[in-house]
């Protein structure tokens, strides 16, 4: 018994550095102030008699307190380690346009928390006309921006350094409206007729669209308003889904008065909002743009779950901007957002960019001359697989 | 039996024969109401469709063309401002953006030049739309920044190079008459319909350019002015419908007051309406007391007017003073 105590007591002293006062405490008999006072041995006096049943636990109590104490202090170096860890990292983050619905994912990761919850301590810039993610990317004023996948495509082409990170929108929102008494019911129907298309990015579809049903139209440069389409001044007008055909059906006119001709239909669906960073971004700390992206496309499921929530957070940041939007609009727009990025409530690709899509806008900018040569998919994507 | 029969009928038919002349009336008086109207809004037309003929008829020099333009405001109290827009390089080579403005401001005719930069005017509909459509259109309302700063309806007349046939060929620029809102609801508010009706003018697309029963804003240094709307369709009637937002800075000292039809429609005994020119009136006397005071006030005068007539409808009065930060908000002030 002697023996044992011995070698129980070498081994609790070693591990009783800090737990001895309580530990003496609980030693009424075996020689609790020799413990205390010294860690190398455990001078044990023979003659003290003691009751083994209150030895063994006394034992129990003092290799649970010795248990304890370990693992108190285990913690404390995790807290440590783990705080030194997540001190938060800036980032900036510009959205393509004005704050909507169509940003909707990041205004409420945001608001919710979930960048800091991932390490990152991020702005959200407000994107409008006049602001090309594309140059704030590559003056240093934002880590993160989104942007179309056709406009990324001939940036890296070009030889911008330029990644796409996740490919949050996977169907295109663009479309040809066109009202039915102007007697266009079907594409055939569009030949000779006037039609408003913006201009950039938002070009190449209709092209594409026109040369697939050998069309030809008068096309009439539109800006940013419906009212061309509305007042006659063009028979059909390229629109966004989530957008501008909302302001068509609240102008008056029904659907049903309506031809609506949806690209991602006829064989030309162009992905359209990505995620994109500097290439030498991605390559400094990929880690951080992993994070980015998962926190922003949690942001997006918890949108679709909370459409309320989110509308309240999207309203707040249109109303600082000064957008002159309401939440009928951003209800609708949220919808659609919603079918664009998960397709069918498809979640299994969220966030990635499939080659055959990258392949089918990089073949169409390449035939109408807007690149000289289509960049490797595996240099230009650097997201989800 | 029977005598309850043609007495039901004979309510019956009367009611009938009754709510058809209503009818009758009411389209008639609105016929002459939409002419009325029409006859105002041709006349603000004719100003820029002849500087627009002008323009066309031959080689006009800046100083003439810039006195023209300033008459058109000054000689005019239904037009707000206008311009005269040049397509690039039309006024003179090299010159991307030309395009004169006059407007009615506080200080008297402004002058200035829009056109820039943040600024590009071949982008915005008052423009675009005439030369797409080749022919004069009135704009919905709008929120003008870059022009006047203020909520108007605008319109545009293109004028053009012709060809010997008088066809269209090049269009050269844009000529723009600006009406303010605030004109347009004194013009629709000044008609009165039968005893309880009133006028307001819908676009056709269905905003609501203006409408009667607009709030009073006034602060210590301009009389009450009635507030414009930024239009829009009727709340509650089209299923998530988008409607326009517009906002005010508020100095402190700014009054707003906002009141129900039981307020300017309330009949005297000879069925004379308080009316808004009476509120105003009202207003202006003791629109520096406290919000409780003006409300007060304006209910006795209500009363008073009425002479024991019976109420013609809710009233529901709110006056609200944008104070300091500071201020005692149960004051009363």
């Amino acid at each position: 018994m002697r023996k044992f105590l011995i070698q129980h007591g070498a081994n609790q002293q070693a591990g009783l550095a800090i737990g001895i006062g309580h530990t003496a405490e609980h030693y009424p008999l075996c020689g609790a102030r020799d413990i205390t006072r010294s860690s190398a041995s455990f001078p044990l006096q023979s003659d003290m008699k003691a009751d083994p049943s209150l030895i063994t636990k006394a034992l129990r109590r003092h290799i649970n307190e010795t248990v304890i104490v370990v693992l108190f202090l285990v913690f404390l170096q995790t807290v440590s380690a783990v705080q030194a860890e997540t001190v938060l990292k800036k980032a900036s983050f510009a959205p393509q346009w004005l704050p909507q619905a169509q940003f909707a994912g990041y205004m409420v990761a945001l608001e919710k928390g979930f960048y800091r919850e991932v390490g990152l301590d991020l702005t959200l810039m407000v994107g409008g006309p006049g602001k090309p993610p594309f140059v704030l990317l590559e003056s240093g004023e934002a880590t993160f921006c989104t942007d179309w996948l056709s406009n990324g495509i001939e940036k890296r082409a070009s030889g911008h350094r330029v990644v796409n990170l996740a490919q949050v929108v996977q169907r295109s929102a663009l479309m040809l409206v066109a009202k039915k008494k102007s007697g266009i019911e079907h594409p055939q129907d569009l030949n000779g007729k006037n039609v408003g298309l913006w201009a950039g990015q938002f070009y190449l579809q209709p092209m594409a669209f026109f040369r697939k049903y050998d069309i030809k139209v008068n096309i009439i440069p539109n800006y940013s308003s419906v009212s061309i389409f509305l007042k006659g001044g063009v028979d059909a007008m390229s629109a966004m889904w989530y957008n501008e055909y909302h302001t068509i059906l609240n102008s008056g006119l029904n659907s049903d008065d309506l031809s609506l001709f949806f690209f991602s239909r006829v064989g030309l669906n162009f992905p359209e909002d990505g995620i994109y960073c500097l290439e030498e971004t991605f390559r400094a700390d990929p880690g951080l743009c992993e994070r980015f992206v998962r926190a922003s496309l949690e942001g997006w499921l918890y949108a679709f779950d909370n459409q309320e929530e989110a509308i309240r957070i999207v309203m707040k940041h249109a109303e600082a901007a000064h957008t002159g939007t309401n939440k009928a609009h951003q209800r609708w727009m949220l919808a659609r957002m919603k079918d664009l990025i998960i397709p069918d409530e498809d979640k299994s690709n969220l966030g990635k960019l499939e080659p055959a899509d990258y392949a089918l806008v990089a073949d169409i900018l390449k035939d109408f001359r807007l690149i000289d040569a289509i960049p490797q998919f595996e240099d230009f994507y650097r997201g989800p697989r | 039996m029977v005598f309850a029969m043609a007495l039901a009928y004979s309510y019956s038919y009367s009611r009938t024969i009754i709510l058809d002349e209503a009818e009758k009336n009411a389209r008639n008086l609105t016929l002459s109401v939409a002419r009325r109207i029409e006859q105002e809004f041709r006349a603000v037309e004719k100003l820029p469709e002849h500087l627009c003929a002008f323009l066309e008829a031959g080689p006009c020099d800046k100083d003439t063309m810039l006195r023209l333009v300033r008459r058109l405001v000054e000689e005019n109290r239904e037009v707000f401002g206008s311009a005269v827009a040049f397509e690039p390089n039309s006024f003179q080579p090299g010159m991307h953006w030309y395009a004169p403005y006059y407007f009615k401001s506080k200080s008297g005719i402004t002058f200035e030049q829009i056109g820039s930069d943040s600024y590009d005017y071949f982008t915005k509909d008052w423009y675009h739309l005439p030369k797409v459509l080749k022919a004069p259109v009135w704009m919905d309302p709008y929120f003008d920044e870059g022009g006047g700063g203020i909520i108007m309806t605008t319109y545009s007349c293109p004028f053009f190079e012709r060809g010997r046939d008088g066809a269209p060929v090049n269009a050269r620029g844009i000529v723009t008459a600006d009406v303010s809102l605030e004109w347009l609801s004194n013009l629709v508010r000044s008609i009165q319909v039968g005893r309880t009706g009133y006028c307001f003018i819908i676009s056709n697309t269905g905003t609501f350019v203006t409408h009667h029963n607009p709030p009073l804003l006034w602060d210590s240094t301009c009389t009450p002015s009635f507030l414009g709307p930024p239009g829009g369709p009727l709340l509650g009637i089209i299923e998530d419908a988008t409607f326009k937002m517009d906002r005010l800075t508020f100095s402190p000292g700014t009054v707003l007051l906002a009141y129900t039809d039981g307020v300017t429609e309330a009949f005297d005994l000879e069925g004379k309406l308080f009316s808004e020119e009476r509120l105003r009136e009202v207003i202006t006397s003791v629109g520096q007391k406290t919000v409780k005071e003006i409300t007060e006030v304006l209910l006795e005068k209500i009363d008073s007017f009425r002479k024991g007539a019976a109420q013609s409808d809710d009233i529901t009065i709110m006056a609200l003073r944008f104070g300091s930060l500071t201020s005692n908000l149960t004051s009363g002030k």
